[in-house]
């Protein structure tokens, strides 16, 4: 019944007798990348985090590739799944850029110092990103758009098969925005299995899989691109959306704002 | 904001690192050699290494016996005694200030320093038998009431498995009141012993023979080496929790090891040597300016490096005050005080 990837069965998440998140089964496979949308509170980071394995399912249980996730020690979890909320990380002062993509490589060595296949992945990471001319820059002298990708870049030197990341985009502008979604889709295609929690409906539409709504800390639906309901999508989420199809692609427009 | 000065590269150079590690490592002998050098009878560095190099070698010295036995027995002990209680200091603060995510954090934070006070003064106003005292009573007391401290805070600090860093920051502020109201109290009601229990709160090293700093140094090498082997999970805790742990840092194991190793080197340090001020807080300071933050190489040039500044300040202490005793503590208050304001001055906004 439990299937391959981060499966998350029939969980729930109480906090005293509030349900964070009720009853909720989720699978992420390899090779694919699942937008996670919903209002603010309905519980989409804390649906991230317990597939993270930060919070314990008060029912129900999380498995990673058949085992509970709970019994997978820090260090394997984190050379497998990656987790980050980019917007939430402080940038600490003084470090540079390849120090802290550094920092992603703590569970590939020993605790004591990394070795030259850890420099290789960071300067292979960095590259990637294109921040080799920054790599010896300090991560608070960045501009808000080169710290995200320096977090990107940390992924990829984490090189785990499946990354979590709430919230990309938030803070960037378009362009680093696009940027930064064609980079995470770029690592669903070659193998990687993703999972992003998104507030930009169009954008999601355009990168995911699969589009799963959060909803009164349940999912309301969890529907490939082609079928999401566009009708119940935006009467869950409270606004009146309109779809036009551009250069032959269904695009997806919220309304409310400019009179109309 | 002055962007140019932001832009400055901090561990940039490849040779950075290490001639750090050269020229804060040739300060520190240097002052050594020039601290044991000092006083009523001067020995010169030829004669100090003669004298050691024939102690060592089991032969009897070609040197004045008396030279020796004030080399050997009075000045080495105290000169090593206050090298290993500044590096105790400047590492537990270099780690603290990594694990509170705090410019501000310093050794005596969690309590160490009311619980080790209260040890010590309780110890100084109540009259014991003086053999206690020669036995070393005082810093034994001192060395309980630290830990103690720091538990007491730790316990209120833990909830659920976890350690909140806000609260364990609260209660060891609570603590320390507590702590400091009990020896405020000994010592109202024992006016007679208030110079013994300043004198010993300022800090200073006249206690110091082998035995003494052999019963610091252990502790504070064994704090000193598992607190820099915290040192990549102190970078990953800059971050905040959940992606230190997303990293495959336990992370509270890291806490409680940090708290605990920086605990026990400042209570060894402080059971000897008494409240010994500034040091750790601005001693990881100075090392963070000259190789940037990276936990690992910080916590070893801070050893160093608080090891040499607490040699010179206690030189300076003896020069100051040739025939008494100037607690050292007020030295390194008052040199490092205005030295850090012009470090501060001339790194406006850097420094957090």
């Amino acid at each position: 019944m439990i299937g391959p990837g981060i499966a998350i069965h029939r969980a729930w998440v109480t906090v005293g007798d509030r349900a964070l998140l009720a009853d909720v089964t989720l699978q992420l496979r390899q090779r694919e990348l699942i937008a996670i949308v919903g209002r603010n509170g309905a519980g989409k980071s804390t649906l991230l985090r317990l597939m993270a394995g930060f919070l314990e399912p008060s029912r129900g249980e999380v498995v990673l590739e058949g085992r509970p996730l709970r019994a997978i020690a820090a260090g394997e979890r984190a050379r497998r799944l990656g987790f980050l909320a980019p917007a939430r990380l402080p940038s600490p002062a003084g470090y540079t850029v390849r120090q802290v993509v550094g920092w992603m490589r703590f569970a590939h060595h020993s605790w004591w110092r990394a070795t030259g296949a850890d420099d290789a992945s960071v300067a292979y990471a960095i590259a990637s990103l294109e921040l080799t001319g920054l790599a010896e820059r300090r991560l608070d002298t960045l501009s808000d758009g080169e710290r995200q990708r320096v977090w990107l870049a940390g992924l990829v030197a984490q090189d785990t098969e499946f990354v979590l990341l709430d919230e990309p985009t938030s803070h960037l502008d378009p362009t680093h925005a696009i940027e930064s979604l064609r980079t995470i889709r770029s690592w669903a295609t070659a193998g990687r299995g993703v999972a992003i929690v998104l507030h930009d409906l169009d954008a999601a539409l355009a990168v995911a899989d699969r589009i799963v709504l959060v909803d009164g800390g349940r999912i309301a639906f969890d529907e490939p691109v082609a079928r999401v309901p566009l009708d119940e999508l935006g009467r869950r989420l409270g606004i009146r959306l309109a779809e036009i199809t551009l250069d032959g692609r269904r695009r997806v427009l919220a309304q409310g704002l400019g009179g109309a | 904001m002055n962007v140019g000065v932001l832009d400055r590269p901090v561990a940039m150079s490849a040779y950075r690192v290490p001639v750090a590690f050269l020229t804060l490592g040739l300060v520190l002998v240097a002052s050594v050699v020039v601290a044991v050098g000092f006083g009523r009878v001067p020995i010169s560095a030829a004669d100090q290494l003669a004298i050691v190099v024939d102690r060592l070698g089991g032969r009897s010295s070609t040197i004045d016996p008396r030279l020796a036995s004030i080399l050997l027995e009075i000045r080495l002990p105290r000169v090593l005694l206050a090298a290993v209680t500044g590096a105790a200091l400047a590492t537990a603060g270099a780690a603290l200030q990594g694990l509170f995510r705090n410019p501000l954090a310093d050794p005596y934070l969690v309590g160490v320093s009311s619980g080790a006070s209260v040890g010590a003064v309780l110890t100084l106003t109540i009259a014991l038998p003086p053999t206690l005292y020669a036995a070393g009573v005082v810093q034994l007391a001192a060395f309980v009431g630290a830990v103690g401290a720091v538990s007491v805070a730790l316990l209120l600090a833990r909830a659920g498995g976890r350690t909140s860093v806000p609260s364990l920051l609260l209660a060891g502020v609570a603590v320390a009141a507590i702590g400091g109201a009990v020896s405020s109290y000994l010592l109202f009601f024992h006016g007679e012993r208030i110079f013994a229990a300043y004198a010993w709160l300022l800090g200073g090293f006249n206690a110091a023979d082998w035995a003494l700093l052999g019963r610091v140094a252990l502790p504070v090498v064994a704090s000193a080496v598992g607190l820099v082997a915290l040192g990549p999970s102190l970078d990953l805790l800059q971050l905040d929790e959940d992606a230190a742990k997303a990293l495959g840092l336990r992370v509270e194991g890291a806490k409680l090891a940090t708290i605990g190793f920086a605990s026990l080197a400042t209570a060894a340090a402080v059971s000897a040597a008494g409240l010994i001020a500034f040091v750790g807080l601005v001693a990881p300071h100075v090392i963070r300016i000259l190789v940037g933050p990276e936990h690992r190489t910080l916590l070893v040039l801070s050893a160093i490096g608080g090891g040499a500044f607490m040699v010179l300040a206690d030189l300076v202490a003896r020069i100051a005050l040739p025939e008494g005793d100037l607690p050292v503590g007020v030295v390194t208050a008052a040199i490092g005080g205005p030295f850090f304001l012009a470090l501060l001055w001339s790194r406006r906004g850097q420094l957090a």
